[in-house]
């Protein structure tokens, strides 16, 4: 059995207005009627690699603006 | 051949050391020492940057991506990086690099309650090891650090916004990321010779010494005021060599000779041994610091060499230069 799926809040992309939806709900603010709906960012920690690439084209670039 | 040693013994001079910078001669050894040299200065040897960044909170404008690569770029004071352990090699932790051996941790809190921009530098990263913290140069010259703070700006926030993250730094080379490079700027030039043709100097008039003196894109040659006020005439003054580094290889004398009908007025050689090294720190560690530890890399890489079941069985197949490698 999965566990009962936790409803989610967004944001009401004409009045702001936080709405939490379940699966299978409409989507649409309940004090509107808007249509279009913004998910929150989540609230865990995440996580990313500082590091891009090799990092050496921006190197490449800070030469020649240098010299 | 045996005992026939390809072993030379270099010299250095140096000529102006700062913390950031360092100009030194290199003499008597080859350009693939040199180059060497250069190259393990740029890309191996290690210093400490963030690698990991763990975001709590971040309603900033940057996206938690853009985030994470500017903190990875921020130098960080690596005199321990060469006792430090890469984290994947890490017997303490399995590599995870989150032990005091491979990596130090940082924490960043900060919030914009008023209603002026706050700027987030590098100076709001809390570190967990005083010897590992963000790279101050101000410090080392003297700016007025009075009224404001000099760090490196992260990211701006404006009221309400809130960053708070942690990250791990761990030890790395250049050559995995150029963030992990202790250099700005490595170079090295081959020093010129340079010799005037005396004879035919002479049959120039002054116009046309002054004239081909002044075709060097940088300032090598002048005229010698000295000699013509001895001999009492403008006419005689000589040319001569005032600074014979300044000479960037661009030939435009020799070709300025050329068009003059004088071919061979002047001659121009690179001494292919000796070089004259510039090494700019990015402030990780010290230039001189930086010469030192790529030696020690460099000692490494030919023990490793050396060390290699390999070399023994290539042995035969390099002969004298296998004997060399082992110290023969």
């Amino acid at each position: 059995m999965d566990p009962q799926p936790e409803p989610v809040s967004y944001i009401c992309g004409d009045c702001g207005m936080e709405n939490t939806l379940k699966p299978g709900d409409v989507i649409q603010c309940r004090e509107c009627g808007y249509r279009i709906l913004y998910k929150k960012r989540t609230r865990r920690i995440v996580q990313y690699e500082g590091t891009l690439g090799d990092g050496w084209s921006g190197h490449v670039i800070a030469c020649v603006l240098k010299y | 051949m045996e005992g026939v040693s390809y072993q030379r013994f270099p010299r250095v001079k140096i000529r102006e050391l700062k913390d950031d910078y360092a100009k030194f001669e290199l003499r008597e050894t080859d350009a693939s020492m040199s180059n060497a040299l250069r190259r393990v200065m740029i890309a191996e040897v290690p210093t400490i940057a963030i690698d990991l960044v763990e975001i709590e909170v971040n309603s900033s404008v940057l996206n938690d991506e853009f985030i994470a690569h500017r903190l990875g770029l921020i130098p960080l004071t690596s005199e321990k990086a060469m006792s430090m352990r890469f984290s994947r090699d890490c017997d303490a932790c399995d590599g995870d690099g989150q032990c005091e051996y491979c990596s130090v941790e940082f924490h960043l809190r900060a919030k914009c309650m008023g209603d002026q921009t706050l700027d987030v530098t590098s100076k709001d990263l809390i570190s967990s090891d005083h010897n590992v913290v963000p790279v101050d140069l101000a410090d080392s010259y003297a700016y007025d650090s009075s009224d404001q703070q000099r760090g490196i700006i992260i990211v701006k926030l404006r009221r309400g916004q809130e960053l708070r993250l942690r990250a791990i730094a761990r030890k790395g080379i250049g050559k995995d990321h150029a963030k992990w490079s202790p250099a700005a700027t490595v170079t090295f030039m081959y020093e010129p010779e340079i010799h005037i043709n005396e004879d035919l100097m002479e049959t120039l008039t002054l116009a046309e010494r002054q004239a081909w003196v002044e075709s060097s894109p940088t300032k090598v040659f002048d005229l010698d005021e000295a000699t013509g006020q001895l001999k009492g005439c403008l006419l005689l003054q000589e040319v001569v060599v005032v600074d014979h580094e300044a000479y960037t290889y661009d030939e435009e004398v020799i070709k300025k000779a050329e068009a003059m009908g004088k071919p061979g007025l002047v001659e121009i050689y690179g001494k292919e041994d000796s070089f004259i090294f510039t090494v700019e720190s990015t402030g990780a560690i010290k230039a001189s610091q930086m010469v030192l530890n790529a030696i020690e890399v460099l000692k490494q890489k030919l023990d490793a060499v050396r060390l290699s079941e390999d070399t023994v069985e290539a042995d035969d197949q390099f002969g004298e230069l296998g004997a060399h490698m082992r110290g023969g």
